[in-house]
């Protein structure tokens, strides 16, 4: 899908969703700038998705995988449900 | 519903606040209002647009008896706005007869079944051109890029108040060549 249409998708949302689109990039925005970015070869560094909506990210099916809203990584319990609904293994469900 | 339905609890708290006679009319503008129209983009405030009771034997207009209704509701005053349901707003009178008129006519929508009132997309342009910063600049062209304005509308507009020589600038700056 080009840019162009992507936007035309986006903007024809309800209002409703849109909404609920901009509070997610809200929340996220909040979280970088209360956490900074985050250095993935410093381990003290590393946190693990809180959201209590978290959603496996499809923007990559490689590691580190990582929860769609707020970009940080899905933990362990995060990442077998995550499996067993299809992502990272390349038959996800529809 | 997310927990965090922030924008949908400070809604209803405007509305409250409308019926109970703190503000007359508002109408969302800025980046949220845009959305309506627009994809949405990232923004970290709500800007509301309101007209504000007048005070007898005052001609001052103060937002004071917003701040206090909204303290007393579980708001909270950070710099220039104040976060009612976790999200900042910014309250603005209008301040000319442009945003006057943008208040008047704005849009009724809803969000998750609470009605609100969104500026039109013409008014939105014709706002974001008169204030004139980089961001607003931007937004523009976006509507434009996307076909979310009636150009006859905006027209209008502009010529009513006094904006047509300020959008001929834009367009020379912004969208020269991109016409057939």
């Amino acid at each position: 899908m080009g840019n162009l249409e992507m936007r035309k998708q986006l903007a024809s949302l309800s209002f409703t969703e849109k909404i609920e689109i901009l509070e997610k990039l809200r929340d996220r925005s909040l979280a970088f700038g209360s956490a900074g970015f985050r250095d993935r070869n410093n381990d003290k560094q590393k946190s693990y998705c809180s959201c209590e909506d978290w959603e496996p990210c499809g923007c990559g099916n490689q590691p580190p995988y990582h929860c769609m809203w707020c970009c940080r990584e899905l933990n362990s319990e995060q990442l077998d449900i995550a499996r067993a609904r299809g992502f990272y293994s390349g038959k996800r469900e529809k | 519903m997310p927990d965090n339905w922030w924008v949908k609890t400070t809604l209803e708290v405007i509305n409250k606040m409308q019926a109970d006679g703190v503000i007359g009319q508002y109408a969302i503008g800025g980046a949220v209002g845009a959305t309506l129209y627009l994809e949405p983009a990232a923004t970290l405030d709500v800007d509301i647009f309101v007209t504000l009771p007048a005070i007898a034997g005052s001609s001052l207009l103060t937002l004071a008896p917003i701040y206090d209704y909204l303290r007393q509701h579980g708001g909270t005053v950070q710099h220039e706005h104040i976060i009612v349901g976790g999200w900042p707003i910014q309250f603005l009178p209008p301040g000319n007869d442009l945003e006057r008129e943008a208040i008047a006519e704005a849009v009724e929508t809803s969000v998750q079944g609470v009605p609100v009132r969104v500026m039109t997309a013409h008014h939105l342009v014709a706002i974001a051109l008169r204030t004139g910063r980089a961001k607003d600049n931007a937004r523009i062209l976006q509507f434009i890029e996307q076909d979310a304005v009636d150009r006859g509308k905006l027209k209008n507009v502009l010529v009513r108040h006094g904006l047509t020589q300020r959008w001929q600038d834009f367009e020379r700056r912004y969208l020269e060549g991109t016409r057939g």
